[in-house]
């Protein structure tokens, strides 16, 4: 089944030109990444219609062709949904006008009723308000409820959480994962953040100046260094666990990866369901010989399976671990020292308070 | 050398003496009088400046003050008006008008699908007129045409002239050539007077020009009728 | 009051009711346009539209009344269409009052359809709404007060009309005899309380509107000139 078959050539605000071609998936949540100026909101402006490429793109979706030569779907007869940044409540209309807005347009029935959204959501104390009142956080899980209510094949997300404060930001993501699980809708999510990319995306594509970069599994993106990803400051591994038990005495929760025991801050989750956990490379440390008596907790045999070239202070070591990968990065002089070469069995340190993955529970 | 001086001042006496005239004048009139004046400010080297409007527009200014030396009205009435007022010394006859029809012969005059110009009966003596000839009862037939109204019958001449009306009633002076004038009998006498408002060397001379002979035949020439 | 004032007075009123109406019918599409494009063509529109604010009304009036003559192709099909002629006609004060007060009510409106965000359209189009559904699920809400003012401003500019009534209207009672040329053909032939009576009553009414109109809207006078 195709997802969403792109190939743009798009003039961006400001100078650059968004060239790509690419295919993203039809199913989970496709982060884009890239900094400021990279043809991130121009990709999804061109994808809903409200920009029109040049002669020669092509936008497809599920074997739907919305632009191809001449031929052009306007947004309002694209089965999109568009959650933008800044919300764009109606100022006339209450939340409940808002969300009664999208219904009224909506090509056809769908499983997602007014009610449904507006338990996901938390909107019931909302209804009545007009936007002018709302916080930042609630006109956004407004805007999310009516671009769900108009029943889209395809969500699109523009740095939805870019005017929330770092609470509603979790909130706001918190509701994205249980909506994307549950309703097995498709979602671009364009983001600046790499810490909100690691927590939601399947899927990632790389932009800068308007060109692709990288495209590829999140996970197999985050753990590659030749990735641009890992040149940031803030490169992570991104692994998969399964929660093992809570030792609430301590305030802590086990999750099992590969066998092997890592600790993280508790999470009230119920046993056997599986999270990602981000990593930082910058929080993972080497060692030779199994460090006795130390006061990190997370201590796991890994396997050195690439160095990065360079000569800089620090570089990066990818590490696996069974059939998932860490990263590491750690200053030269050590790696020189210690005499590092590929294969090597090693352990590595890791710091549980740097795990943070902050908790979704089951949309009913 | 003293003859040279005393020509010199003598050639420029008329330019030191040079006057402004301020001429109010009523629209039927206009044409007319602005041909004497350019004689009489070549004559005498006075300037004059005319205004027209409608005779009752131009008494209006008057009486609120306008500063006009003589005006010209297309009546006897309003004339007389000033004269008794004391805004103007005593009124004096200067044209006999007479009305004209043009577009079309008399007999339009009973055509009620036809479209007809005269000057505002409220402030025109030659729009009364023309009034008065339109609700004889040879023309009743003619009653339910569309009558235009002229701000004031250089207005209403305009309008004919630019093919707005199909017929106008106006002066004959402003439709010199027309064909169908009307019969004098048909309304009150057209006879228009003027009246001096501020007397002076210069406006004498002018009262003079109006009343001499080659004056009295361009005003005939004009298609008015000597004063009774 | 006396039966000529009475009907000078109705003919105004309709005067400037339907030439509100026309103007509202014709102006919204227009100043909609002109919200939302910019360049030479849009520019030279504007102009256009505007040309009545600065032009004398004598010169309105002067090609209005060379227009509407019986013996050019407007005149004609006029006559062919309605069967009366047009020239001197209410009908003709209708066409002229259009094209005065134009801009009284293009400009607010344009004013006010700029001020909508471009981001609240394009949330409606992602949400279904066609074109026509954006103004007026969206539009048109959000911008009822202007209409209230363009509407007003039309009519009491249509009521103002001198210069043009003076050249195209022919003076004929019941007619084309609007207020203003009503009011003027009284101080012609002297009849200064009936003058009174009229422009009094034509300055109560319009400082009594314009009263209403800026208590509403502070910023009404740039929305006009801007």
């Amino acid at each position: 089944m195709s997802g969403l078959a792109l190939r743009l050539d798009c003039p961006g605000d400001q100078d650059f030109r968004l060239q790509l071609e690419c295919e993203l998936p039809d199913r989970g949540i496709t982060a884009v990444y890239g900094p400021s100026a990279s043809g991130k909101s121009t990709l999804l402006d061109c994808i809903a219609g409200l920009r029109r490429p040049d002669a020669g793109s092509r936008v497809c979706f599920r074997g739907e062709q919305w632009q191809l030569g001449k031929q052009f779907t306007p947004p309002w007869q694209r089965a999109i949904g568009y959650v933008f940044q800044d919300a764009r409540l109606f100022p006339h209309l209450s939340a409940r006008g808002n969300l009664e807005y999208a219904l009224a347009r909506r090509p056809g029935e769908s499983a997602i009723t007014l009610e449904k959204v507006t338990r996901w959501l938390e909107l019931e104390p909302l209804f009545d308000q007009p936007p002018a009142t709302l916080s930042a956080g609630q006109k956004q899980r407004v805007a999310i409820a009516r671009a769900l209510l108009s029943a889209p094949q395809l969500l699109l997300l523009d740095e939805p959480t870019a005017n929330l404060d770092h609470a509603a930001s979790q909130q706001c993501l918190g509701y994205l994962q249980r909506l994307a699980t549950e309703l097995e809708l498709p979602m671009v999510y364009v983001s600046h953040d790499i810490e909100e990319v690691s927590q939601l995306a399947d899927h990632l594509l790389l932009l800068e100046g308007g060109q692709r970069v990288d495209q590829g599994s999140m996970l197999a993106l985050c753990n590659r260094l030749d990735s641009r990803l890992s040149q940031e400051e803030q490169a992570a591994a991104i692994a998969v666990g399964t929660i093992a038990r809570d030792e609430p005495q301590y305030g802590l929760t086990r999750l099992d990866i590969e066998g092997q025991s890592l600790y993280v801050t508790q999470l009230s989750q119920p046993v056997g369901q599986q999270r990602r956990i981000r990593i930082p490379a910058r929080d993972v440390s080497v060692c030779r010989q199994y460090p006795r008596q130390s006061s990190i907790l997370n201590i796991l045999p890994v396997t050195l399976c690439e160095i990065e070239p360079g000569t800089g202070p620090r570089i990066l070591l990818r590490l696996s671990l069974g059939s998932q990968y860490l990263l590491a990065r750690i200053t030269r002089k050590s790696a020189m020292e210690l005499d590092l070469q590929v294969g090597d069995a090693l352990f590595a340190q890791i710091k549980s308070a740097a795990l943070l993955m902050e908790g979704t529970d089951h949309i009913e | 050398m003293r003859f040279a001086l005393l020509s010199l001042l003598v050639l420029a006496l008329p330019a030191w003496s040079q006057e402004t005239l301020r001429v109010a004048v009523a629209a039927n009139f206009k044409p007319t009088l602005a041909a004497i004046n350019t004689l009489f400010e070549r004559q005498t080297g006075h300037r004059v400046l005319l205004s027209s409007a409608s005779t009752g527009v131009l008494y209006s200014q008057i009486t609120q003050g306008a500063p006009f030396d003589i005006f010209f009205s297309a009546d006897r009435a309003t004339a007389q008006r000033l004269a008794n007022a004391g805004t103007g010394s005593a009124a004096f006859c200067y044209a006999v008008g007479r009305l004209v029809l043009v577009g079309g012969e008399l007999a339009r005059l009973t055509d009620p699908n036809s479209s007809l110009a005269i000057g505002n009966p409220a402030s025109a003596p030659y729009g009364r007129a023309a009034l008065e000839v339109l609700q004889r009862t040879q023309f009743k037939a003619g009653e339910a045409r569309k009558l235009v109204r002229g701000n004031n019958v250089a207005q209403a001449y305009q309008f004919w002239y630019s093919k707005a009306v199909e017929l106008a009633l106006i002066p004959r002076s402003l439709a010199p050539d027309a064909a169908v004038v009307i019969p004098g009998q048909w309304h009150a006498a057209l006879a228009q007077y003027a009246v001096v408002l501020q007397p002076g060397t210069a406006l004498d001379a002018y009262l003079k020009l109006i009343r001499s002979d080659t004056v009295r035949s361009l005003i005939n020439e004009a298609g008015y009728e000597p004063c009774p | 009051m006396s039966a000529s004032e009475l009907d000078a007075i109705s003919l105004t009123v309709a005067l400037a009711s339907i030439t509100t109406v026309i103007l509202l019918v014709l102006g919204t599409p227009l100043a909609w346009w002109l919200s939302r494009h910019r360049g030479n063509v849009a520019a030279l529109v504007e102009a256009v539209v505007a040309m009545p604010l600065i032009l004398p009304p004598t010169v309105l009036g002067f090609y209005l009344l060379l227009l509407f003559a019986p013996d050019t192709a407007l005149g004609q099909l006029w006559q062919q269409l309605t069967g009366t002629r047009l020239a001197f006609s209410f009908s003709a004060l209708v066409i002229g009052s259009v094209i005065y007060s134009l801009p009284f009510v293009v400009q607010p409106l344009q004013s006010a359809f700029q001020r909508i965000p471009e981001g609240l359209l394009q949330a409606s189009a992602t949400l279904g709404a066609n074109p026509f559904d954006q103004f007026r699920s969206v539009v048109l809400p959000l911008t009822r007060r202007s209409f209230v003012t363009a509407a007003s401003l039309g009519f009491a500019h249509t009521v103002g009309e001198f210069g043009v009534v003076l050249m195209i209207g022919g003076n004929i009672p019941g007619e084309t005899q609007v207020l203003s040329i009503a009011l003027y053909d009284q101080v012609e032939s002297l009849q200064f309380a009936e003058a009174h009576r009229l422009a009094g009553g034509l300055v109560l009414f319009s400082l009594a509107l314009l009263f209403w109109l800026y208590r509403r809207d502070r910023q009404l006078l740039w929305g006009v000139r801007a």
